[in-house]
């Protein structure tokens, strides 16, 4: 498990998509972002933002797209001929992927607090720790059911782009949705991603009731997710 | 001793019988080639042998229960890991089988399979031949008692097919038992000690190669493989 482990990062550190989705344009969207737009609240909502932003992008968009690589290519069904069980190559893998995405979010969070001069209580930056760790295995596990609902990279493509976009619009991850119309604000209360961000954003502001319920819908979110992988995974196309 | 029997299996797909009740036995140390027309069965046949699919009907014994341990398995779309070099393929497919292996083994092992060039070359990246070297390469890392290729030199120029049957012949004077998939009749005659010919989900001849051709009196194993894959059509 280690092995697998400890090439899946090695391998990553090579995938330019996470240079550039997960590390450098949520650096430079929250840096660039915080600094121009003047508002005293503002740095702290596009750094939370811009790390559940690099969490998505990673865990879930590029993981769908090396998921469906390996059932296309015949990983799956050559691990049926190996003594290695499937969940154990299934949970290592998932297990990098989530760390790497961990990785991630927390160098934009440490470039966003370093640059904007944001004061962040101890207390707050380990309340932050589980909810990026549960939030991206949770994203994680749904790129496997995205994969197995997907026959090619551009069914891949589609199904990520139909469901970040609407994630990411109807949060308030980059803007206040306060006036937004009704609907918007309906969407947002039913919207995993928007209980992401306020998880973290409970976290930054030390407010322990409302992290403790959004880090519960988190959970929750990762136990479906995790449940729709397993009962979706597929081994090969035919 | 047989490593593996399959006695009457059968495996339809979608209301078509793609295996038609087969008998295939496989014996210690010996290089066996499975022919036969495209939609023939081969592949779905040695989906059924390795696990992989289960068949309707028949059974398939085995030499031992742990056997996913004691063999390599080389499928036809050479399934390495997208965005590892051939060297960290070496390392996780080690890792797959359970086995430890150091940095010598491992250049050993590319040494073997004159791939010391390009360990730090991206799988994808490598060509056909050093793809199917590679292939090879991680499917006897772990010294498997039941070696398993299909269609191991499909799609290379003479050289690297030449080198593809020289590893075959290597690994079975090492004392692993082959059994490979193959439309290449030369490379069948070269290497095989027995053939399976397979044509519409059935089998219509095995034996030793010169046996199979004093049997039908064919010149050679193309125009017997022609001679039987036209005679089953022409019976029907």
């Amino acid at each position: 498990m280690r092995t697998i482990f400890s090439l899946t990062f090695k391998s990553a550190g090579r995938d330019p998509f996470l240079l550039l989705w997960s590390i450098i344009l949520p650096i430079g969207g929250s840096i660039g972002l915080g600094i121009f737009i003047k508002s005293p609240e503002y740095p702290e909502r596009i750094l939370t933002g811009m790390m559940a932003a690099s969490i998505l992008f990673y865990a879930f968009t590029t993981t769908s797209f090396a998921i469906l690589t390996q059932r296309r290519r015949g990983v799956y069904n050559l691990l049926r001929v190996t003594p290695m069980p499937l969940w154990r190559y299934v949970c290592s893998i998932s297990g990098a992927w989530t760390s790497i995405s961990f990785l991630c979010a927390m160098l934009v969070m440490l470039s966003g607090i370093f640059a904007l001069k944001l004061r962040v209580p101890v207390q707050a930056f380990l309340a932050v720790i589980p909810v990026l760790l549960f939030a991206a295995l949770s994203y994680v596990f749904f790129s496997f059911f995205i994969a197995s609902l997907s026959r090619t990279e551009n069914n891949v493509s589609m199904l990520t782009n139909i469901i970040t976009m609407p994630l990411l619009f109807s949060s308030s991850a980059f803007y206040s949705l306060d006036n937004t119309p009704e609907f918007i604000q309906i969407v947002n209360r039913f919207n995993p991603f928007q209980w992401f961000v306020n998880a973290l954003r409970s976290a930054f502001d030390l407010a322990w009731a409302s992290y403790l319920i959004n880090m519960g819908l988190v959970l929750l979110v990762a136990i479906v997710a995790l449940l729709l992988a397993l009962k979706t995974f597929r081994y090969a196309d035919i | 001793m047989n490593l593996m029997e399959a006695k009457s299996i059968r495996k339809q797909f979608h209301n078509r019988e793609v295996v038609k009740g087969i008998n295939v036995e496989i014996k210690q140390g010996e290089i066996l080639a499975l022919i036969g027309t495209n939609g023939a069965g081969k592949s779905t046949t040695l989906a059924m042998l390795l696990g992989i699919l289960q068949p309707d009907a028949g059974t398939i014994t085995r030499w031992r229960e742990d056997f996913r341990a004691h063999i390599g398995v080389q499928l036809q779309s050479t399934p390495f890991f997208e965005g590892y070099t051939a060297e960290e393929n070496l390392r996780l497919f080690a890792a797959l089988y359970n086995v430890k292996v150091d940095k010598q083994q491992i250049q050993r092992k590319l040494e073997e399979c004159n791939l010391q060039e390009a360990r730090k070359t991206l799988a994808s990246r490598l060509s056909g031949g050093q793809q199917k070297r590679l292939a090879i390469a991680v499917t006897t890392l772990h010294n498997p008692d039941f070696i398993i290729l299909d269609e191991p030199a499909a799609g290379l120029d003479p050289r690297a097919r030449h080198e593809v049957r020289n590893m075959i012949q290597r690994l079975a004077e090492n004392g692993a038992t082959v059994l490979f998939s193959s439309h290449d009749m030369e490379e069948v005659s070269r290497i095989a000690d027995r053939i399976i010919l397979m044509h519409e989900g059935q089998i219509v001849a095995q034996g030793q190669p010169e046996s199979l051709l004093q049997q039908y009196h064919a010149e050679n194993l193309e125009s017997l493989y022609l001679e039987l894959t036209d005679n089953t059509q022409a019976g029907r």
